[in-house]
This record gives structure tokens, C-alpha cells and sequence, in this order.
């Protein structure tokens, strides 16, 4: 046997805290074409670049992920985390990090869009859930 | 014993969806089609127009009705031979 359910679950509420959320969204831009690699850092992640907040292709920082607590190995965000998208873009996916500006921080992982690219232009709101869980083999 | 997190099959996922604004435009083209009296076809007309999809969740349904045309035999141009 390995790591029991309430064993992962308490990982994922370790690395998830609800009091306060610590976590933040990114968009991962379209262009150029991306490529994830699991050497990612926020620092160094040559494969892929931010749409960034400030303005640029949405309105403010990094939105904070608002996930809940894990239940069955799962955590998620029970809203939708949105974005203000301020110009035309092609957005591939999503990076995960613990801050809201900068790239002085960790990167927990990045991913595409379960339904694909997301085209977006001013004025629209991008609506975003994530779900990360855990599994012991 | 190992414990798989992130690369566990569907460890990370996102999911997005897009709720427009009101900077989208449609494009909408009409295709008029003129006969004579016989039901011969004796010109085709086409035009298109632009405007605003309303800002939303859902996808718009239009219908295009009240369609019009005629013809006035005043301004029909005569041709030089």
C-alpha cells in the first residue's frame, strides 16, 4: 500500500492553503507557439510566453486561484477566477505560481486549456477553473 | 511506495470559458437574387453589412426577416448599343 487518501489530501491542503489562498493564475499566450517542459521555472521557462496583466492583455495582476479544500484528492475552485482581457489575444493555457507580479517565485505547474486555445479580445471576461489532484502509485 | 502529484494522468487541468463583451462584430451577407417575369435569373445582387454581437454568455441566435427588394425601371441604366 501506498499513501492513503487522507494521506494525499492533507498533502494537497498543505500545498493549498484556503486561510488565506496563496496561489496565483497566469495565462500562457499562444504565441509563440508553446512548448511546457517540466525544467520550467517562472524565472526560466524558454518554451512559452506570459500574456501579461498590467494592462497588456488583461486589466491588473495575477488573479489569486481561490481553491477550496481537497476532497477526494482533488482540489479546485468552486468560482471562476476571471480575467479582464484588455486586448486581443490567443491564450494557450495557464501557469500556477505563489505571486501576483514578478517571476521571483514558484512555479507549481502550467497546462493547455481542456478545450483548447481561448481567443479573446477587449473587453471580454476569461473564466477559469483549475482542478489539481492527487494519486498514489 | 510512491506518490505521483502533478504528473498524475489529469494531475493539473484547467478549464475556460469566455463571456464576451460588447467589442465582438458579425459580419452578416445577403445574397438577392433577381428574375424576370420568365424566372430567368437576370441579376444577383450581394451585400453585407456589419454590427455589434451583444455582449454575453450565451450564443446568439439571430433570424433575418422583413427582407425587401425591388426593382425601379427609371433607374435601370440604357446601354450604349
Amino acid at each position: 500500500m501506498g499513501v492513503v487518501n487522507q494521506g494525499l489530501d492533507l498533502s494537497l491542503n498543505a500545498i493549498f492553503p484556503i486561510t488565506p489562498n496563496k496561489w496565483y493564475l497566469g495565462l500562457i499566450n499562444n504565441t509563440p507557439t508553446p512548448v511546457l517542459a517540466a525544467t520550467d521555472t517562472l524565472a526560466s521557462h524558454p518554451g512559452w510566453a506570459e500574456a501579461a496583466g498590467g494592462g497588456t492583455i488583461y486589466s491588473g495582476n495575477r488573479p489569486l486561484w481561490t481553491n477550496g479544500v481537497s476532497s477526494g484528492q482533488l482540489v479546485t475552485n468552486a468560482s471562476y477566477v476571471s480575467f479582464a482581457i484588455t486586448a486581443t489575444s490567443t491564450i494557450f493555457g495557464i501557469f500556477l505560481c505563489d505571486a501576483a507580479t514578478g517571476t521571483s517565485a514558484n512555479l507549481f505547474g502550467h497546462t493547455p486549456f481542456v478545450g483548447g486555445v481561448q481567443s479573446v479580445v477587449s473587453g471580454d471576461t476569461l473564466q477559469i477553473q483549475i482542478t489539481c489532484n492527487a494519486s498514489s502509485s | 511506495m510512491s506518490e505521483s502529484l502533478t504528473h498524475a494522468p489529469g494531475g493539473f487541468t484547467a478549464s475556460a470559458h469566455v463571456v464576451r463583451g460588447g467589442n465582438r462584430m458579425m459580419k452578416i451577407v445577403a445574397h438577392l437574387v433577381c428574375r424576370d417575369v420568365n424566372g430567368q435569373v437576370r441579376f444577383e445582387v450581394d451585400a453585407e453589412a456589419s454590427c455589434p454581437i451583444p455582449a454575453g454568455d450565451e450564443v446568439p441566435l439571430f433570424r433575418c426577416e422583413d427582407v425587401r427588394a425591388w426593382v425601379h425601371p427609371e433607374d435601370l441604366v440604357v446601354r450604349g448599343d
